[in-house]
């Protein structure tokens, strides 16, 4: 499905219910100085107005613009063990997507385009008070419609909103995503496109597996499934909230016209295959605690320091006959040891711990209810000589643990074996 | 509410010195005992980028929008504010930052140059209740529908009278980089003071004319709502400074404040100007379509009309008028090289102002220094001079009024 040449300019917007163009919102991630990338942006949006159609942009700034204001914070903070977080999102907010928005804006009506921009708290996104990583609790886009509604295109700042009380707030990573969903849900828009600098969703990770294709259409459990499994551009959260709203996500290459993929409720009969990419992540650790007792709570008593940490341990946690193991990102192997083994020691158990492992998924929705799809893996695995460590399932993802030296031949044979490097679209 | 006192600042959010000095005199305050209100105003230069990037994104457009252009403009203070408050609280003072739409500062939609029509400051009242130092945002605001905007040139100084007004505190303190309005100015005159008080009504007179100085509009505001201003040196070590009241104590009472002056001043002559309605509007007209402001305008008709522009104005000034000069069957010429010597004072109202105008010409005539033009207001005379010997008419002035001495 890989596309090859683009299209020279965009569909033209349908004309739903004949009475008014269609609505597009449009992610967009841009660097305050860099004025190419602006430009590049403010082109992209005008082809969508230019093809009919009524655009809301959301924009998220890139993150250097942003750490400098955080390193000052830090350099002030004196005896505080960190800046406090409200006043940190309301540097995070002026400094990053509020100077990028109304930059874009004024680019736009450079080139002849009306166009008007908001900050998060003026396009009405409404979040709770967690600073650093609110979530957007309702959005109530009255001016945005109102810009809409003139002729003009909305540029919204992304990744910021405002609490009841006015409070400006910062969305945690990804927030710009967020953002552009929750607004396509709000404007019930067509489509909600994220674009950015790699073609679409593929089937695997282009570094390892050459030939691997872009996806015309994933659905929505799939792309969850493989933002967290470590395959790039699909942020699991903004994809359930899409998947909520039945907003249609479309994620498109900057730099090109590429048709880039699709995020549906159902991906065409004619697409579905029982596995539809490979996803890996290296740098993974496993940190084994044996010796828990088997009682009410243990976990929950191991567990705890960890989040009062703030280490999520996305992976594989089992217990089984006292052990429990956990699968974390090696770079935070140091940090996890030293919070759980306290915990672990204070309940009669010890830590040990692995590295240099990798961990490889195949998803698809296609897996369920079709036999064989478990056998095929191991068996592929098994015949390039990849032990496997350990084994994790969800309803449309496998998981394996395997040794880190040769993961990359591994995943060149799954993607091989399901048939993806071939696939028609 | 008792012991509460607003303070403006003046900060660049790169200045981490700068900032430091900022949270100390902060932290005097609160721990002298009062509860405080720090507005803050960024330098231009963390703007100066956004800006210059806006102007090359522009594309075809003359300028680019007001409106967003207000967005980039308020992130300066937005970005001091909230670094101001989180090195008070590394200093163990309670602070929390406010923007200006937070604090309730609401304008009108003139963006970039927007006025204040109403402040509610219930946060920053709630602030102040919880033992907090309020931080904020100067210089900005926001239209009724949340539109930021902000205020135009002392923006910053604005925002501090506005809300001192509000919540009903009498003095408003400026932090400056200088020491205080001087008796004159102290290249010209070693001698000058730092006065220590001076009226709204003077501060006013003085602005226009070189000597440091809040902007007039901030004057303006404080003499609308009565609130006081404490212009206070930064450096700890730069004296009281100086304060803007209604009216002067009466020890600070005298006829002549301070001796200003103005140099790069030029001057257009129509040699005669008929007296009929209309002839001296014929004349200055198009000077307003051209954005060339005119000062001391002397006409006493039937005969000559002079009034005085920026000498860098003076060429188009001149060649403005020709065309109306010639209709009235007159010619326009111009000077050069000209200087505005004002003496200013409350004290000169009413009898002494012919005092006070007499020695000012006989002192210029002792000092051989000839008088092109003379104007005048309630509590200034103002005389044009060549500019060779205007240093010396400023100290003999200065001397004459007994301005050397305290």
């Amino acid at each position: 499905v890989r596309q090859r040449g683009g299209r020279r300019s965009e569909p033209a917007a349908p004309a739903p219910g004949g009475d008014r163009p269609g609505l597009k919102v449009q992610k967009y991630g841009v660097s305050v100085g860099d004025i190419a990338g602006m430009r590049r942006v403010c082109r992209r949006i005008k082809s969508a107005v230019d093809g009919g159609w009524r655009v809301v942009a959301a924009i998220a700034a890139l993150g250097q613009d942003t750490d400098r204001l955080v390193e000052r914070a830090i350099r002030m903070k004196g005896a505080m063990a960190r800046p406090s977080p409200r006043e940190l999102d309301m540097l995070m907010a002026s400094g990053g997507e509020g100077s990028t928005a109304p930059l874009v804006a004024i680019g736009l009506q450079g080139i002849g385009v009306p166009a008007m921009a908001f900050t998060g708290l003026q396009a009405g996104i409404e979040t709770n008070a967690v600073h650093g990583s609110a979530e957007i609790t309702c959005v109530r886009p009255d001016r945005v419609l109102l810009a809409l509604e003139r002729g003009s295109v909305a540029v919204v700042a992304g990744f910021q909103g405002a609490t009841a009380d006015l409070d400006v707030t910062t969305l945690g990573r990804y927030g710009g995503d967020a953002t552009a969903v929750w607004l396509a849900a709000a404007l019930r828009a067509d489509v909600c496109e994220i674009y950015t600098n790699v073609p679409g969703i593929l089937t695997a990770d282009r570094h390892v597996v050459p030939e691997a294709t872009v996806l015309r259409h994933i659905s929505y459990e799939e792309a969850m499934e493989l933002g967290s499994a470590g395959l790039p551009a699909s942020q699991p959260r903004a994809v359930e909230i899409a998947e909520k709203f039945a907003v249609p996500m479309h994620f498109r290459p900057v730099a090109t016209l590429d048709a880039g993929t699709m995020v549906v409720g159902h991906v065409p009969e004619h697409e579905r295959m029982a596995v539809c990419a490979v996803a890996h992540q290296d740098r993974v650790a496993k940190v084994r605690v044996a010796g828990v007792p088997n009682r009410p709570g243990a976990g929950a008593d191991l567990f705890e320091p960890l989040r009062q940490h703030g280490i999520s341990v996305d992976a594989i946690a089992h217990i089984a006959e006292g052990d429990l193991t956990i699968m974390v990102h090696e770079p935070d192997l140091e940090r996890i040891i030293g919070v759980i083994e306290p915990a672990a020691t204070w309940l009669g158990a010890s830590v040990t711990h692995d590295c240099d492992l990798a961990k490889i998924s195949v998803v698809g929705k296609g897996m369920q209810g079709r036999a064989g799809v478990a056998a095929r893996m191991f068996r592929t695995l098994a015949d390039v000589g990849v032990n496997i460590d350990s084994i994790a399932t969800s309803e449309i993802r496998i998981t394996c643990i395997v040794r880190r030296n040769r993961h990359e031949q591994a995943v060149r044979a799954l993607h091989a074996a399901f048939g993806l490097g071939r696939t028609a679209g | 509410m008792d012991g509460l006192i607003v303070q403006k600042h003046s900060v660049s959010a790169g200045d981490v010195r700068g900032m430091q000095h900022v949270w100390r005199r902060i932290k005097r305050a609160v721990d002298a005992g009062h509860r405080v209100v720090a507005v803050i105003s960024a330098m231009g230069q963390d703007t100066d980028r956004l800006v210059a990037l806006a102007i090359r994104i522009k594309g075809g457009m003359p300028k680019p929008a007001a409106r967003e252009l207000d967005m980039l403009m308020a992130s300066g203070e937005a970005i001091t504010a909230p670094l101001v408050a989180i090195g008070l609280q590394g200093l163990g003072v309670p602070a929390v930052a406010f923007s200006g739409p937070q604090a309730g500062i609401r304008t009108n939609a003139v963006h970039g140059n927007a006025e204040i029509t109403a402040v509610h400051p219930d946060r920053v009242v709630r602030a102040l209740q919880e033992g907090r130092v309020a931080v904020v945002a100067g210089f900005q605001g926001a239209t009724d529908d949340q539109d930021v905007t902000t205020l135009g040139r002392a923006g910053g100084d604005t925002t501090a009278v506005r809300l001192a007004a509000a919540l009903g505190v009498a003095v408003c303190e400026i932090y400056v980089a200088y020491r205080g309005i001087r008796t004159a100015d102290p290249y010209v005159v070693p001698e000058a003071r730092v006065l220590s008080h001076l009226s709204y009504d003077e501060a006013l007179e003085l602005a226009a004319t070189g000597l440091h100085m809040p902007q007039p509009r901030a004057v303006e505001i404080a003499q609308q709502y009565r609130i006081g201003i404490h212009l206070r040196p930064a450096r700890d070590d730069a004296g009281d400074g100086t304060r803007i009241v209604e009216v002067l104590p009466d020890q600070e009472r005298r006829p002549v404040s301070a001796i200003a002056h103005q140099h790069g001043l030029g001057r257009v002559r129509v040699a005669y100007v008929p007296n009929q309605p209309g002839g001296a509007a014929d004349i200055l007209e198009p000077l307003g379509g051209l954005g060339i402001s005119v000062e001391v305008v002397n006409h006493a008709g039937p005969g000559d009309l002079s009034f005085m522009v920026r000498e860098s104005d003076l060429d188009r000034a001149l060649q403005a008028v020709e065309p109306a000069a010639r209709a009235l069957g007159s010619a326009a010429t111009s000077a050069s090289d000209l200087v505005k010597v004002s003496a200013v004072g409350a004290g000169m109202v009413g009898e002494s102002g012919l005092g006070v105008a007499a020695r000012m010409f006989r002192t210029l005539a002792d000092a051989g220094i000839n008088i092109e033009t003379i104007a005048s207001s309630d509590i200034r005379i103002t005389c044009v001079i060549k500019r060779a010997g205007h240093e010396r008419a400023v100290r003999a002035l200065h001397s004459a009024f007994g301005l050397d001495h305290p």
